[in-house]
């Protein structure tokens, strides 16, 4: 018996990640096939982003590759996926994924995985230069919440927009720079974006999430053949793919002109400890403190 | 499997009976999501997702505009600025037969140029406007129409939200689509002007003018000082603030209201009774066209999940009839998909599929770009459900009917189709601002 | 002495009266927020990150208060094609039909809106954005709105059927 699985992804079919949910849907279909599927029913044009997580949970649909930071209000602990330098394998060993596993089961989530894009940090884009972390002080950067922690940290003054407003917004001086990937995106913002700050932060990962019911129809040893295919094999690869992204991505922003501003080794330094100290102690204002210590230990040398 | 054209009348077909045996049309989008959701989305989980959904597409900020552009027009309407601004039209253009419909087209494009939001658009000047025209004596055709057709401008003419989304989803250069769908926003205005010339002129009685008696200079300027320049506050304080960056252009609406409101007051003429009369009514037009909404996003969302859209967008680029005849295929699906679905979700949709074609077709992306958000303005005017359309219903004085509402879109409908056809063939319409601006 | 029934229909009618004027002053407070929002960021106040998540909740409250008065008043947006050509009796049928699959979609969603709630308050769900509010605050207008709506519905099908008797 081959078991059909609806599965809905953050992002449209051709966007640049969703090359990530296409290799995984790809291949888990053709490793498992006769017994497992996976239908990739769309994306947003499909299901609101922000509730598919608990659209999966409901049972509305089977599978969700989402974003971490688009579910925390269902798991807090979702969004820590984002907080490490550390890239999949690295992460792999120490426990992370089994312990996500529960706290997922807690919400009655499965956590099947995740799709990895370690290389896809998130950089801030300005249409002012500035010379070094200092002259951050005061600008207006559009954030998502996951992001907000950080650029309060650096004395910028954080602002909420819907998306399609960033464009204007950034044209027209009502923001300094927002923060966002490198990959996809550069030619479109062409004009409005002047500078780009290296280095990045964070790193990027998607979380596979699965019905329980749905899951836990499968019979058991495939469900753990799955598991294993998923993170030992399938995520490792998947985690690889992303260089070439990264590096058209340059190229797009070089050609839309966009000047790209180097921290001195001092600023950057500690730029990363800034991002990993604020974000990691806004994270256990909503897990506690106890899981924030674990999940950081895992996630931060 | 079903085709995709039988999985699109087997959903779309249930929706319009509905509709047409008089169920509120925000309550027939939710029968239909509902019993939709029972079927495809696993059973009552499914319905659930009805209720998380419709909570989700209401509480968007994109719809902000609309309800505060109501303010606006309410405001404008209730406290008579509008009628002022027509009476000194009277003064200046009492023989011109027809100004109060060219004035529509005018405020349409004036408006554009200050809002990226169409519903926007067509609340505020449907409520402001169209009361007053029908008590001078125009008929629906020359009061719907212009602002149905007008309205629709605001996401021709930056700014313009839409086509920054058709920007991101198709990766194109935003700046360069900005610039080349100025051309064609006007191109269609001149359309607009035209018919309606053409119009009242072959049927006088549509838009009556009056033998009124020539009116001294000193009064003229007089209304105009009056009555016209401070409305300059009013477009200041939309536009003004987008273009020094005090504002995005969903916050202006807001600054928009305000000023409307600081308006009427100086003015003398914000009562209490003005003043509620104005949120009541905005806030009752707000609560139709949201409820509709709702609805509305949930069915679409239903509908791609059923891959029936999906199919029809690979039917057509598999179609064996050469690469012109393909383009205005794409643009007569986006249309047809515009009948009855949000833009957003057919950009979603269309957009990842046709936008490599073009390419590999070698044409110009921007072009298309131009071309398909004509297309996505023409579907959102067209019958039975565009959502354009129950806008107006919502704003437009009572006893408009639909049928009404329908026969008023139709001839401006036919003018887009008409721009879309001269920006085919004369691509440089799009093409040359844009090399102009980009050397 | 005005029967139970009127009584009751009466009762409804404040109430959905109330809720709309409660929604019409949301709409003001939203576009007052806004407003502020622009004139104190303009002058270098900082941004308030709130405003637009609060304005964004004013619409679902906006729309599920303010629903049930305008379906009272006939006022919802209709395709009224063909109902309008109808002869009485047909129209009263047609109006019995409409206002028993109304009945049916406000119920449906009110029951699974409670029910929705309720599952919210238990899990505990916050909405992912900067306030994180608890989400059965935002869901839980739903319901309300479609419940009396109806009730609304129950209303029209009564009158409808005593037309369609008489
Ligand atoms: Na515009
Ligand atoms: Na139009």
């Amino acid at each position: 018996q081959e078991y059909t699985m609806n599965a809905v992804t953050l992002a449209p079919r051709q966007a640049d990640i969703s090359r990530g949910f296409a290799m995984f849907i790809d291949e888990v279909n053709a490793e498992f096939e006769g017994e497992f599927k996976i239908n990739w029913r769309g994306g947003p044009e499909v299901m609101p982003p922000f509730g598919q997580a608990e659209a999966v949970r409901n049972g509305a649909m089977d599978i969700t590759f989402t974003s971490p930071s688009y579910y925390s209000g269902l798991v807090p602990a979702s969004s820590t996926m984002n907080l490490s330098f550390k890239d999949y394998d690295d992460i792999r060993g120490t426990g992370y994924y089994e312990r996500m596993n529960e706290l997922h089961a807690e919400q009655d989530l499965v956590f099947l995985g995740e799709v990895p894009a370690t290389d896809l940090a998130f950089h801030v884009f300005l249409n002012t230069p500035i010379e070094t972390l200092d002259d951050l002080d005061g600008l207006r950067i559009r954030v998502f919440p996951t992001l907000l922690p950080l650029v309060k940290a650096l004395g910028g003054e954080p602002l909420v927009l819907p998306m399609g407003e960033i464009y204007t917004a950034m044209e027209r001086g009502t923001i300094d720079g927002f923060m966002r990937g490198t990959v996809g995106w550069a030619e479109q913002f062409q004009g409005v974006v002047t500078h780009v700050v290296y280095p990045g932060v964070y790193r990027a990962g998607f979380p596979v999430l699965v019905n329980q019911n749905a899951w836990n129809e499968l019979p058991e040893d495939l469900r753990s053949r799955i598991t294993t295919f998923v993170r030992d094999d399938l995520a490792p690869r998947i985690d690889e793919i992303w260089a070439e992204d990264v590096a058209e991505g340059v190229g797009q922003m070089e050609k839309a002109g966009f000047e790209v501003i180097e921290l001195s080794g001092e600023d950057a330094a500690r730029l990363r400890e800034v991002a990993i100290e604020s974000a990691w102690t806004e994270i256990a204002k909503t897990t506690g403190d106890d899981v924030a210590a674990e999940l950081r230990g895992m996630l931060v040398d | 499997m079903l085709e995709w054209y039988s999985v699109i009348a087997l959903v779309v077909g249930p929706l319009l009976v509905l509709m047409i045996l008089g169920l509120p049309v925000a309550f027939s989008f939710l029968a239909v999501n509902i019993v939709g959701s029972y079927i495809l989305l696993g059973g009552m989980s499914g319905v659930r997702q009805v209720v998380m959904n419709t909570i989700d597409s209401v509480s968007s900020f994109t719809l902000v505009p609309v309800a505060l552009f109501m303010i606006m027009g309410e405001g404008m309407f209730q406290s008579r600025i509008a009628i002022d601004l027509m009476d000194t039209l009277d003064k200046w253009f009492g023989r011109l037969r027809g100004r109060l419909a060219f004035m529509a087209v005018g405020g349409g494009v004036l408006f554009s140029s200050l809002t990226g939001n169409s519903m926007g658009a067509i609340a505020l000047l449907g409520s402001s406007l169209v009361p007053e025209m029908e008590k001078r004596g125009y008929k629906k055709p020359m009061t719907l129409g212009p602002i149905l057709g007008s309205a629709g401008l605001a996401i021709m003419i930056p700014p313009s939200s839409l086509a920054v989304v058709l920007g991101v989803v198709a990766e194109l250069s935003i700046g360069r689509i900005l610039i080349g769908i100025i051309v064609p926003g006007l191109l269609m205005a001149v359309l607009y002007t035209l018919y309606i010339y053409v119009r009242v002129t072959l049927e006088p009685d549509l838009a009556p003018s009056f033998d009124v008696e020539p009116v001294p200079m000193s009064e003229k300027l007089h209304a105009t000082a009056v009555n016209i320049l401070p409305l300059g506050l009013v477009v200041f304080s939309v536009v003004g603030v987008i273009f020094l960056g005090w504002a995005t252009p969903s916050e202006a609406a807001a600054t928009g209201a305000f000023a409307t409101l600081a308006l009427a007051a100086m003015k003398r003429r914000l009562t209490w009774n003005v003043f509620s009369k104005s949120i009541l009514g905005s806030a009752n037009i707000s609560v139709m066209v949201l409820l509709i909404v709702s609805g509305a996003v949930t069915f679409t969302q239903l509908l791609a999940f059923t891959g029936a859209t999906f199919g029809m967008v690979d039917a057509i680029i598999s179609l064996d009839i050469g690469p012109g005849a393909i383009v205005l295929t794409m643009l007569g699906a986006v249309i047809f998909l515009g009948m009855f679905m949000g833009p957003l979700p057919i950009m979603l949709i269309t957009l990842p599929i046709f936008i490599p074609v073009i390419l590999e077709f070698g044409f110009d992306p921007i072009w298309f770009a131009a071309m398909y958000l004509v297309a996505i303005e023409t579907g959102s005017t067209s019958p039975p459900l565009g959502g354009a359309l129950f806008v107006m219903k919502a704003v437009a004085p009572k006893g408009t009917t639909m049928n009404e509402i329908y026969r008023a879109a139709t001839p401006f409908i036919i003018c887009d189709l008409a721009a879309i056809l001269i920006l085919f063939f004369v691509p440089q319409l799009v093409t040359f601002p844009v090399e102009y601006m980009f050397r | 002495m005005p029967s139970p029934y009127h009584r009751l229909q009466r009762l409804f009618s404040r109430l959905n009266l109330w809720l709309a004027i409660l929604g019409a002053c949301i709409l003001f407070f939203a576009a007052t927020i806004i407003f502020i929002e622009v004139v104190s960021r303009a002058f270098g106040a900082g941004s308030r990150l709130w405003v637009i998540e609060i304005s964004e909740y004013s619409l679902l409250y906006i729309t599920f208060l303010g629903a049930p008065y305008l379906l009272e008043k006939n006022m919802h947006v209709t395709l009224d094609l063909v109902y309008n050509s109808l002869s009485t009796g047909w129209k009263a049928l047609a109006q019995l039909v409409n206002s028993i699959v109304g009945l049916a979609v406000c119920l449906v969603l009110a029951v699974v809106g409670i029910d929705v709630v309720l599952d919210q308050v238990e899990t505990g769900v916050r909405a992912t954005t900067v306030m994180a509010p608890p989400k059965y605050w935002i869901t839980l207008v739903l319901p309300l709105g479609m419940f009396l709506m109806a009730v609304q519905f129950l209303f029209q099908a009564v009158a409808a059927l005593r037309t369609e008797v008489s």
